[in-house]
């Protein structure tokens, strides 16, 4: 047992012992005391790995001694009462939750959770953390690097040759790369005092403070040419967020009104990362106006702080009519000072033109709602709703940019997006029986955008439902929805205003591309739930969904995916020229479920229940590949390119739940199965030869598979006493082409060069396969 | 503080004068008596019988295990009336005496099984209609006919479940009509719910919310900020489709890749990054006869490069690389 768990143990039974004593008056006849304690031993009767990072991705399953659950409910005849819930406790993922309070007046709610995040089972690191999030390199190492010469493989092995740079690296990080620890730990503490003097008043405030503390993956960027790329580090995280709230709420027979204030306060210990360049010990001049940098920086998450106020009112009319109004209104600000323009102290760049980002979003919401009952067969339903995201951040000019530490770039500004978002809508309900019920509804949205490629969007959705609730033997719930999303005019040079004097060496922008959730779109859901139950023991039940997304361009009305005719000089000569421009994006997207499922009690004291799901994702994308850096770049067919993304999905669960003896023994059984297979397909133009390569290569599949058997038998003995056996099971695999290769990874030198001077942390999620038994006693008193 | 700028208190003038105009409005409206209407058929015997008391309930339904379940559910020991005076059993059921003289006439007493949905919820309402429950006649469980005792079951024999839920636990009383959302948590990036770390209503609220899908926040983003603070702040360059939903890369409910993304990068990133250069590419690894990640397919591929991909706070940081 670790000293950590140790000391849970000891914090756990100091806290079981105070509420007890607390409770102690329970032997007085006007109080009551009732709960339950359940201990528990845990053995891992087979575990690969011994330590597997994906089981325990969100918990903490210890080997040894475990307090599983402890209940305490206390309560008197003068409405006192004193409630105690634990779950985990002397584990990293415990959960603790106190109410203590008078009846009708007033409750004080503690709690506290806690939960773990891991990553993978083991990482290395090059880099060495001298705390603040400054990562250095032995300088031996730097100067070796630098030193030696490019990365080749002459010998054609597949690794690249001693001596090189690549070698150098590979070595040092199977030599001497650190085995750093990976994953945090989030606990959040939080109290809230509420007061109900009389039937009308509710008031209270509440306070939590959420701390997550460990590390996390951190992709360093790309900084292109000389300097090192794709290179991780375990970056330090150092997160607090303070959040502090008072409510007020009055009420009466016909109405209601409250407001809920609210403060957030964001800090994080390490806003910035440093680290030593791979490749230069020092800034070291490459050529014209180049230089590589020795030392790299980037900027983490920003200090902020948040503030909202909530007002909500309704009020009950004549024939069940409810009026419900929400505003709400949001600030987010900070102002963390910048990093400097460049750590690259011979680049020449010129000091910022301001020091800090004095940056603010104000989310505004409010909105009506009405429904109304007027009449037993009649239903009737109308909302309207607007939500504003503003942000009110500032706009600078970056006039001596600097292009990734290395060379000093065109200059750029930053462009605040923001967006208004309206819509309302009717819907009436129809019961002609008090068994069915059906509906119609049509809402309208129009979205307004500032620095976007579409400003204006409207879209219209139309729903038809139907409920149908025959007592205890059919269940069912339709609903069918068509929408059409119009986007007023699609503009693909959009960000160009983000040159604020032109860009040299504009990158040609292809004209046919849409972004998805800009794009015009057609959308078809249809839903169904059912259950049927024949006879009393047993219920057959089904869900079904299907959601279609069709995609087409806001200017032309075609479809995303097909070639656009367009006449432009593309070579300069005064002449128009037809170009075939294909609609690039994604074309369309399906998303289909089906689950089937059943529940059997042959007798009053046995259950047997499972389901089966399949469930299909996909997309289909159009796109070209289009090589341009000086000039306006090719639309050459040949270069288009499509590809689908497929997901799929197949889940079974299965259960038992069986009592007998007079409920003296109970076995609860438990199996799921879960696959994941995951699916990208390419395909060229006939003859196609996008990015110049001829020979298409099929990404492999992903696979995740999930096994999961629970077997839990207990047997309630006198004096209040259960004993419990458990046998887990539980096992994972997967087949990733993105991270199976992770250790070490130094690519291979025909297919990448590039990945000479990489040092990933190879972090990756084992394989798991853990038989755990269990043995618990609980004591109920 | 530039001048467009105001705290929220001082954007509240409209929507505080939308409020006031509102709550005149209701205050003075012809409303029976009663607020919240109680059921059409009983209104007449309500009117006219007298409340007896719990004591009398128990007295028959004693043997129905009631009266240990009473004593010491919040239900039973609350001593607030509802707004005609009703307390204890009386509260929700309504007034006995036309119950207790009819030796158990069932038309005299308000039976939850044998009223529509809307007048039980009416019941129900009629004392919590505050906080988050004051949505709950404009939300949508409601449209579609549910009601309270749905979720909620309101005499447990035994230890009553948190919330007094049907189902036991709130994931089993929310999956026992979206099954669907049970097969999910198995997926292999998913939410810690299987773990017990969060459930269903840390971001939804099944009693109206105030966002889409019923979330607890007025938007997807404002909702995710709940537990994720460090991604609300403002940058100075920021990625326009994370602003604007979440969503729109990572799928909550769970999914095959790490982070719960929609689709596996580069395929995500590329159904928007298709304007020019390397994003065009279709990254099929193909420089030989067999597959092999390169360097901007490895472990988060194109984020390997373009780390802040929630967006920058650094001067140099467009591309969203530092």
């Amino acid at each position: 047992m670790t000293h950590r768990r140790l000391m849970k143990l000891h914090g756990a039974a100091s806290a079981l012992l105070l509420i007890g004593l607390l409770a102690a008056p329970a032997a007085a006849d006007d109080t009551n005391t009732q709960g339950e304690v359940e201990l528990g031993a845990i053995w891992f009767v087979e575990s690969d790995p011994g330590d597997s990072a994906k089981f325990e991705e969100y918990r903490d399953v210890p080997s040894g001694l475990t307090l599983e659950h402890a209940v305490i409910d206390w309560w008197n005849d003068g409405q006192w009462h004193l409630d105690f819930e634990g779950t985990d406790l002397v584990q990293d993922d415990q959960r603790l939750d106190l109410r203590f309070g008078k009846l009708d007046l007033f409750k004080l709610t503690v709690g506290w959770d806690e939960n773990t995040r891991r990553y993978g089972e083991q990482a290395n690191q090059l880099w060495t953390h001298q705390g603040g999030g400054v990562f250095t390199l032995d300088d031996t190492l730097q100067s070796a690097i630098e030193a030696a010469g490019a990365s080749v493989d002459l010998d054609d092995d597949g690794a690249w040759d001693d001596g090189t740079k690549g070698a150098i690296i590979r070595d040092a990080i199977l030599d001497s790369a650190g085995i750093v620890d990976l994953g945090y730990r989030r606990r959040t503490g939080d109290m809230a005092l509420e007061f109900t003097p009389d039937d009308h008043w509710r008031f209270g405030f509440s306070g939590q403070r959420e701390r997550r503390t460990g590390s996390v993956p951190q992709s360093l960027g790309a900084y292109f040419f000389g300097s090192n790329s794709y290179s991780e580090v375990a970056a330090p995280i150092d997160y607090r967020t303070d959040t502090f709230s008072g409510w007020v709420e009055y009420r009466r027979k016909r109405w209601n009104a409250g407001a809920r204030y609210t403060v957030s306060d964001f800090k994080t210990e390490y806003d910035a990362l440093s680290w030593d360049n791979l490749l230069f010990l020092n800034d070291t001049p490459a050529g014209g106006s180049d230089v590589e940098p020795g030392v790299n920086q980037m900027s983490l998450g920003a200090d902020n702080e948040s503030e909202q106020l909530v007002l909500w009112f309704g009020a009950n009319l004549p024939g069940s009519t409810r009026i419900y109004a929400t505003m709400s209104q949001s600030t987010v600000e900070q102002d963390d000072p910048f990093l400097p323009m460049s750590s690259n102290a011979l680049l020449g760049v010129n000091p910022l033109i301001v020091n800090n980002y004095d940056g603010q979003h104000e989310y505004d919401h409010w909105s009506v709602k009405i429904s109304s009952h007027p009449l037993p067969w009649l239903g009737l339903r109308g909302w309207f709703r607007q939500y504003d995201f503003d942000d009110n951040s500032p706009i600078y000019d970056f006039v001596n940019y600097a292009e990734v530490d290395r060379s000093v770039g065109p200059s750029r500004r930053n462009l605040p997006y923001s967006f208004d978002r309206t819509s309302f809508g009717v819907g009436p309900t129809f019961a002609p029986t008090d068994w069915v019920r059906f509906g119609l509804s049509w809402e309208h949205e129009q979205v307004d955008r500032v620095h976007a490629a579409v400003e204006d969007t409207d879209e219209d959705t139309f729903e038809a439902t139907l409920d149908i609730d025959v007592t205890e033997k059919l269940f069912l719930r339709a609903s069918a929805a068509t929408a059409n999303r119009d986007s007023s005019h699609f503009d693909a040079e959009w960000h160009e205003e983000s040159f604020p004097a032109g860009e040299s060496i504009a990158y040609a922008i292809n004209e046919g591309h849409r972004e998805f959730f800009w794009a015009d779109r057609d959308q078809d859901e249809l839903k169904l739930m059912l259950e049927y139950t024949p006879v009393s023991t047993v219920s057959l039940f089904l869900e079904a969904g299907y959601l279609a997304n069709d995609y087409s361009d806001p200017n032309s009305g075609r479809d995303i995916g097909t070639t656009l005719e367009v006449l432009e000089d593309r070579n300069g000569d005064g002449v128009l020229d037809e170009i075939d421009l294909l609609l690039a994006g994604r074309e369309q997207d399906r998303t289909e479920s089906l689950t089937i499922g059943f529940t059997w009690s042959p007798k009053d004291n046995v259950a047997i229940y499972g389901d089966h799901t399949w469930e299909r994702e996909k997309w289909e994308m159009a796109s070209r590949y289009r090589g341009v850096s000086l000039n306006a770049g090719t639309d050459s067919l040949l270069d288009d390119w499509f590809t689908d993304v497929v997901d799929r999905y197949q889940t079974t669960t299965l259960g038992l739940d069986w009592k007998w003896a007079d409920g003296t023994w109970r076995l609860v059984a438990d199996f799921a199965h879960s696959r994941g297979k995951g699916d990208i397909y390419t395909a060229y133009v006939e003859g196609g030869s996008a990015s110049g390569n001829t020979d298409l290569i099929e990404f492999p599949q992903l696979d995740t598979e999930f096994w999961l058997a629970d077997l839990h038998l207990t047997r309630e003995i006198e004096g209040g006493w259960t004993i419990g056996l458990r046998y887990w099971w539980e096992a994972w695999e997967s087949d990733d082409w993105q991270t199976d290769y992770m250790r070490p990874y130094m690519g291979r030198p025909v297919q990448d060069p590039a990945s000479a001077n990489s040092a990933f942390l190879g972090v990756d999620f084992a394989d798991y396969d853990n038989h755990v038994l269990m043995l618990t006693a609980k004591y109920e008193f | 503080m530039d001048e467009h700028r105001q705290p929220p208190t001082a954007r509240l003038t409209g929507p505080v004068a939308g409020l006031a105009v509102l709550l005149l409005a209701a205050t003075f409206a012809p409303v029976a008596e009663g607020g919240r209407p109680r059921t059409r058929e009983a209104e007449s015997w309500e009117d006219k019988a007298e409340y007896v008391g719990a004591e009398k309930c128990l007295e028959c339904h004693e043997h129905e295990g009631m009266r240990a379940e009473y004593e010491r559910s919040f239900h039973g020991r609350t001593m607030r009336t509802n707004w005609e005076g009703g307390v204890g059993c009386e509260a929700c059921h309504g007034p006995g005496e036309g119950h207790v003289a009819g030796k158990g006439k069932k038309g005299r007493i308000l039976i939850f099984n044998e009223l529509p949905t809307n007048e039980v919820n009416s019941i129900c309402l009629s004392c919590h209609e505050s906080d988050s429950h004051s949505a709950w006649q404009t939300g949508s469980h409601d449209s579609r006919g549910l009601s309270c005792v749905s979720c909620h079951e309101i005499h447990h024999d035994g230890d009553p479940p948190k919330g007094l839920l049907k189902g036991g636990s709130e994931l089993e009383t929310c999956t026992d009509c979206h099954r669907m959302k049970k097969s999910v948590l198995y997926r292999s990036a998913h939410m810690p719910l299987r773990e017990g770390s969060m459930t269903c209503s840390s971001c939804h609220d099944p009693h109206g919310g105030n966002g889409p899908s019923q979330l607890i926040q007025f938007s997807v983003n404002e909702n995710c900020y709940s537990c994720h603070a460090e991604k609300r702040s403002p940058v100075l360059w920021e990625h326009l489709p994370v602003r604007e939903s979440c969503t729109n890369c990572h799928d909550p409910h769970g999914s095959l890749h790490r982070g719960m993304l929609n689709a596996r990068v580069p395929r995500l990133c590329q159904q928007c990054h298709d304007e020019a250069r390397h994003p065009t590419q279709p990254y099929d690894s193909a420089r030989d006869d067999i597959f092999f990640p390169g360097s901007r397919l490895f472990g988060r591929g194109c984020m390997n490069c373009h780390p802040a991909v929630h967006g920058s706070n650094h001067p140099s940081g467009v591309r969203l690389q530092r």
